[in-house]
């Protein structure tokens, strides 16, 4: 488990706390959404969770290791795995097979084996095409999957995204994120994703908002949208899904609530034309 | 001004091989036109946006700026390159000076412009950003937001009064709020007299509505040009081309692909309330409930 306990963090020079005792936890095979406006702390959080920033006040453990030991960072960094919004910051090899190589090179592991796990994860996220490309030279969307490779390939018991799917295509993100779930349920991983998009946050198992480095709501993604009052108050956008499903609603069609994607809805009003 | 590309190709040159980022593009943009050009990632956007701007050479074909092809030598060329400004992604890793005035004054000191001019710009393009230039003039750049330092490297574009503005990809990563903000600017630009702006976006949800007309590229090729009705319309087409629809459209295209005899066409919650209804309608007598 992966645990936030009554976490406060303030930035050098800040007037106002980033993190206000905050309690979070993340579980081992568990998605969780994380989403709140710019300047909500969620991206304080990404990095309080593998120990990049140490919190001022509570405590962050994975598995028990407490972030404030220096001698379990490296496993906790290992363990928890980071992509951030802009891959430029992470990519740093001649092409990108050797960029995806790059963490496992420094745990010392063999030849053999570091070449088996490469491979493997990047067939996963199909970018075998690209390995001899320097990651310089890919568009924003591909750069994104590479330095999510590099991550994978450390198999990590938990990753973070931080806002790591903002440069990719629709079509790219989707992919992207059925690949995560994919991960998700075969390696058990913990999964952190965090957006602004709501509708992103949808695939998730749990919901947080954050607003003002603290938690304003959580819960499963659906009953999230059912309280419009507090994603206006955190500055998020109410899917055009659900204002519609509302809107029809309204005119005196019987929709189930909680209708938030676009392929559910087009099969619930079949239903109901077929019922007509 | 003018922007008239000539049946370009554009190649990458790796060790041992070469990409085709752009095949066989001919494309015009006028003033007063607000232009999308959409498409996957990888999709050849980006390198369009800086053979548009004259940063990079066609490698078969031209680019026209009023007629002057970019690949010509000599002052002319020079001069109209300045009139095209061109956001790269994440403009704000552009910053680099020590107070936001100093920022958006580097470009127009640079074309030697009286200090008095170069004043008057600063303070016009942080007002147009939505910027107050007396409470932003002097703060560091680094000590704003995410959204305001982009802001911030905006003005600085600005403040090179261009004709057309490139920008790509200028609301990623920004929250909804400032994506709204960003997005109104860009509007706001557009609306004044003899501007054109080209906005490259993978988001068609966000941008579609805004452009007076759609440039679609697939692998390096133009697949679309159009209005973004006609866009919507093409249907299961916009899947192969790596774009997603909005969800509205998404939606009816689903029920479409059903069998359904509905237009996938909405650009508005009303939009497809609308159709909605009516299709629900339309074969049977209408539900008692539903309105007429």
């Amino acid at each position: 488990m992966l645990q936030a306990r009554q976490v406060s963090f303030i930035y050098p020079g800040a007037s106002r706390p980033a993190l206000a005792g905050l309690d979070f936890t993340l579980n081992k095979g568990e998605l969780v959404a994380l989403v709140g406006p710019n300047g909500s702390g969620k991206s304080t959080l990404a990095r309080l969770l593998n120990g990049l920033l140490l919190p001022r006040e509570g405590r962050v453990e994975i598995e028990g290791l407490d972030t404030r030991d220096r001698s379990a960072l490296p496993e906790i960094r290992r363990r928890v795995g980071l992509v951030f919004q802009d891959p430029d910051n992470q990519l740093l090899a001649g092409t990108v097979e050797e960029d995806v190589a790059f963490g496992l090179e420094n745990l010392g592991l063999e030849p053999g084996e570091i070449r088996r796990r490469v491979q493997e994860v990047m067939a996963r996220l199909g970018l075998e095409e690209l390995r001899e490309c320097p990651p310089h030279r890919l568009s924003g969307g591909q750069k994104q999957r590479v330095a999510l490779a590099g991550v994978l390939v450390m198999q990590p018991d938990y990753i973070i995204l931080d806002e790591a799917t903002s440069m990719l295509d629709p079509v790219g993100r989707r992919s992207v994120l059925s690949i995560i779930r994919e991960l998700q349920a075969s390696l058990n991983l913990g999964v952190l994703l965090i957006t602004h998009l709501l509708e992103e946050s949808l695939l998730a198992d749990r919901v947080v908002v954050l607003h003002g480095g603290r938690v304003i709501a959580e819960g499963p993604p659906r009953a999230i949208f059912l309280a419009p009052e507090k994603l206006a108050m955190a500055n998020l956008e109410i899917p055009e899904i659900v204002q519609l499903a509302e809107r029809l609603r309204r005119a005196g069609l019987p929709l189930n609530r909680g209708l938030a994607n676009g392929e559910e809805m087009a099969e619930e009003l079949w239903r109901l034309k077929l019922k007509m | 001004m003018e922007i008239e590309v000539e049946d370009v190709s554009f190649s990458y040159r790796y060790p041992g091989k070469e990409i085709k980022a752009l095949k066989g593009i001919n494309l015009k943009i006028c003033p007063g036109e607000l232009l999308v050009i959409a498409g996957a990632s990888g999709s050849g956007k980006s390198t369009l946006a800086e053979l548009l701007a004259g940063l990079k050479l066609p490698t078969a074909g031209s680019v026209y700026l009023d007629g002057v092809a970019t690949s010509a030598r000599g002052a002319l060329v020079k001069r109209l390159r300045r009139r095209v400004g061109i956001a790269f992604q994440y403009p704000e890793r552009q910053l680099f000076a020590e107070t936001v005035a100093e920022d958006v004054a580097f470009g127009p000191r640079n074309l030697g412009l009286p200090e008095q001019e170069v004043e008057r710009r600063v303070e016009i393009s942080l007002l147009s950003v939505g910027l107050d230039p007396e409470i932003y003039r002097r703060c560091s750049p680094f000590s704003l937001s995410g959204g305001q330092q982009r802001r911030v490297a905006l003005a600085g574009i600005l403040a090179m009064e261009p004709e057309v503005l490139i920008l790509d990809e200028p609301t990623a990563g920004l929250d909804p709020e400032g994506r709204r903000a960003l997005l109104a600017l860009v509007q706001a630009y557009h609306r004044q007299p003899g501007k054109a702006v080209v906005l490259i976006s993978h988001h068609l949800a966000e941008v579609a509505r805004l452009a007076t007309r759609l440039v679609v590229l697939c692998r390096g090729e133009i697949v679309f040009k159009g209005g973004v009705r006609e866009l919507f319309a093409t249907g299961e087409r916009l899947a192969e081309w790596g774009l997603a629809p909005p969800p509205l459209v998404e939606v009816l295209l689903a029920l479409k692909k059903k069998g359904a005899d509905i237009s996938p066409v909405a650009l508005t919650l009303e939009e497809a309330e609308r159709e909605l209804l009516g299709w629900l309608k339309g074969v049977r007598p209408p539900l008692k409930a539903l309105p007429h």
